[in-house]
């Protein structure tokens, strides 16, 4: 079965690597470009926004070459890889049409609540933070949230090149390690096949001469399989002994473009804005303020999930599992209190470039001017 | 608490005798100025002095020596060192720099000494420093200005920004230049320098990009009439490095490595036809009001600090070709002009006995009083509708200084 699931996953690598160049070339005729826009936007040329579909058309290839492979894909990636394509189509939409962000969220809680009718929801899980009793509305509600939530966290979250490809690998290949460990074969080969497909597009969406984009459809798309599968994967792990290990490593991997999301919308609200309004508060631009070069950016990001999975295992192992969510609530609370002074500094960078400019009109160095 | 018996330390310089730096310049007058009235101590860097070179005393100053550097990443357990020395004897503690500021809220807290911090230049904004040195310092300027008795602001631009930034007035004390000399150029003096012969246009400071080095390179190299003698430290950085190799052989150029003989440097800048200053950052800059004193013409980047140090009566350029600009649509006869006016402007404000007269009052105030003076009239606490109802509406609604 490892074999399997690693030659999918290579396989999916592979495809993904080249069917882009042709995909590129397609996107130029059809226009399906990501064009600029000088305000949000922080790349000045037209991309092609192939990666979503290049992704998911290698994905779904490899799970119909595996359909009679010994359980590796079962009803939960049927279901899963039917709501992320309903997504990626209207992803696709949105790349082309830009719609309006609520058809957006309507189609994303859609999908969120088919998941749940298809039984994909959080049950188990409750029992190992102490809340069994929660009324199954209630369960109803956060498992929906939690889709919609995600999806939107890792859309949120594409804004420079390489982020979000990256932050979807590592949290594939976390899911792939630990459903392969609980022996959710199926989540596994999913996990693996996303984890292939991503190193791929991040090959190209990091290079300067063949840059493409995943889009709003790749991001919807892997943004849903992501959130399916850790509700697969925590309830089986919530079963484990080990379950701590397998909920915190999760909330780990997921926390900071969630937490994220959170705090971008809460400070748009208190402001008397809409949470959906564009901007550029997200933690990636404020990163940006400190170094402009995307890749420093990203692999700061990394390093920081890194270092918050790495030190909540710990912590999960050692104090359970409010041990490890304590902890992943810490590093990121100590994120954002960086996160805001830097924001204020940048603010206050410009108040003074103003005072510094003071005057300047009123005294121009014309050599008729300034003889009084 | 009658001033002879106070106990004043002087915090965050390298050290006395000067050798360096503003601040050390500034610790040197202060020392001069009011060492009868005020029992001082100035901490110094034992890295900058060696043991064989360590006076205990300079004139009635203590001198108290430390083992860490004064600037970098040390200046922060230099000054915090210094200041919990300080605590055990000190009434005042004149700090200067806002590396050792996180220390503050506990001295309020367990002590009552009575703290003058001046905030400098807006340190944290100046691109020569790391991104956690910015952040830091940021930080700091705030602990510092909120847990001080009073602040000191070098320039009123900074003056602005505190008020806009804390609500508080800032103190704005400047620096002295009458240290500065006019040296008689003699026969060896044009042997070693030939450019003394003919009127020449002179810039010192640091090699760095915010000192707009480049920009007054290529304006002067595109000219023949007025060469530019430029002092600063070229091999420090590739920066400099960069900028000394592609201009060094341009006619109308002579860049020289740093003086630190007072006499030659006084020598070049008291005999110049013209002081280009390039700063455009760090509030008002001790080379720019010593060039002021020798009542040199000034042509300075029109930058807040710079307009406020010469009280908008300088010439000012924005780029490169507003510089040509000046130096080609001004006469030598303007030039002087100018001169004569930043010479009176130095001369009022500019000397050391009036700035430790700006001290003297300062630490007296700081000790008198536990609250920091803001911006905002008392009266605008009372609110709109009841100002109105009195008939002061207008007073809930002026502007404020820095709104100008």
């Amino acid at each position: 079965m490892l074999l399997r699931i690693v030659a999918s996953g290579l396989l999916a690598c592979l495809l993904v690597y080249v069917m882009v160049p042709y995909l590129r070339r397609l996107a130029t005729h059809l226009n399906w470009l990501d064009v600029p826009n000088v305000q949000r936007k922080v790349h000045a040329e037209s991309i092609p926004l192939v990666g979503g579909a290049a992704m998911a058309l290698a994905i779904l290839g490899c799970v119909i070459l595996n359909a009679g492979g010994g359980g590796s894909v079962t009803a939960l990636t049927a279901t899963l890889l039917l709501g992320a394509t309903v997504l990626l189509v209207t992803g696709l939409v949105d790349d082309k049409l830009d719609l309006s962000p609520l058809v957006k969220l309507f189609a994303q809680a859609g999908c969120a609540y088919f998941l749940y009718l298809r039984g994909l929801r959080f049950d188990a899980v409750f029992d190992v933070v102490n809340m069994g009793g929660l009324p199954d509305a209630v369960r109803q509600v956060i498992s929906v949230l939690f889709v919609v939530g995600v999806v939107n966290a890792y859309n949120l979250i594409d804004g420079i090149d390489g982020l979000a490809g990256s932050l979807f690998a590592v949290a594939f290949a976390w899911f792939g390690a630990a459903a392969f460990y609980l022996g959710a074969y199926d989540i596994a080969l999913l996990s693996a096949l996303v984890l292939g497909a991503s190193v791929a597009f991040l090959r190209y969406n990091t290079s300067r001469s063949q840059k493409i984009f995943m889009g709003d459809g790749g991001s919807l798309f892997l943004g849903y399989l992501l959130a399916g599968c850790t509700i697969g994967l925590l309830e089986r792990g919530a079963t484990e002994t080990s379950a701590a290990v397998w909920l915190v490593g999760t909330c780990a991997v997921l926390a900071l473009p969630v937490l994220d999301e959170l705090r971008v919308f809460a400070e748009r609200m208190a402001a008397g804005r809409s949470p959906l309004y564009a901007d550029r508060t997200h933690v990636h631009h404020i990163l940006l303020q400190i170094d402009s070069a995307h890749r420093s950016v990203r692999n700061w990001i990394l390093r920081i999930v890194f270092l918050t999975f790495l030190l909540a295992l710990a912590a999960s192992v050692l104090a359970g599992v409010w041990g490890g969510v304590a902890v992943i609530l810490l590093c990121v609370a100590a994120l954002f209190a960086v996160l805001q002074a830097q924001r204020s500094m940048h603010e206050r960078r410009e108040e003074l470039r103003m005072l510094e400019l003071r005057g300047s009109d009123s005294a121009a160095p014309k050599s008729a001017g300034w003889q009084k | 608490m009658p001033a002879s018996h106070q106990k004043l330390a002087i915090i965050g310089t390298v050290g006395l005798p000067a050798k360096y730096g503003g601040f050390e310049t500034l610790a040197n007058h202060l020392v001069e100025q009011l060492d009868e009235r005020y029992d001082i101590t100035v901490y110094c860097s034992g890295k900058q002095y060696p043991a064989a070179d360590r006076p205990s005393r300079f004139r009635n100053a203590r001198l108290h020596y430390l083992p860490l550097e004064a600037n970098g990443v040390q200046s922060i357990p230099y000054d915090s060192w210094s200041i919990l020395h300080a605590l055990f004897y000190a009434d005042v503690l004149l700090i200067l720099g806002v590396a050792g500021a996180w220390i503050l809220p506990f001295v309020r807290l367990f002590t009552r000494k009575r703290i003058i911090i001046s905030i400098d230049g807006i340190e944290w904004k100046r691109d020569k420093w790391s991104w956690p040195a910015r952040m830091y310092l940021y930080w700091a300027e705030k602990v510092a200005v909120r847990y001080s008795h009073c602040d000191i602001s070098d320039n009123e631009s900074i003056q602005d920004y505190t008020a806009l930034r804390y609500g508080s007035l800032s103190n704005v004390i400047e620096y002295g230049a009458d240290h500065t000399l006019q040296v008689a150029v003699e026969a060896a003096d044009l042997e070693r320098y030939p450019f003394l012969a003919q009127p020449y246009a002179f810039k010192v400071c640091r090699i760095e990009p915010e000192n707009n080095v480049e920009m007054i390179l290529r304006a002067f190299s595109r000219r023949t009439d007025l060469p530019l003698v430029m002092v600063g430290n070229w091999a420090k950085s590739a920066f400099g490095q960069d900028l000394k190799d592609r201009y060094a052989a341009a006619p109308n150029l002579v860049l020289l490595d740093p003086i630190y003989d007072q006499r030659e440097i006084d020598l070049l800048r008291g005999n110049a036809s013209l002081y280009v200053h390039g700063h455009s950052a760090g509030g008002t800059n001790p080379s720019l009001v010593e060039a002021m004193y020798l009542a040199l013409p000034i042509m300075a980047f029109g930058v807040s600090y710079n307009r406020t140090t010469t009280e908008g009566k300088a010439l000012y350029f924005a780029t490169e070709a507003d510089l040509l600009d000046l130096l080609e649509n001004t006469t030598a006869e303007d030039r002087r002009a100018v001169g004569k006016r930043m010479g009176e402007i130095a001369d009022r404000r500019y000397r050391w006995e009036v700035i430790a007269r700006k001290y003297d009052a300062l630490v007296q105030r700081a000790c008198r009083s536990d609250r920091k003076i803001s911006v905002r009239p008392a009266l605008q606490g009372f609110g709109a509708e009841l100002l109105t109802e009195h008939g002061a509406g207008h007073l809930a609604t002026h502007h404020l200084f820095y709104e100008h």
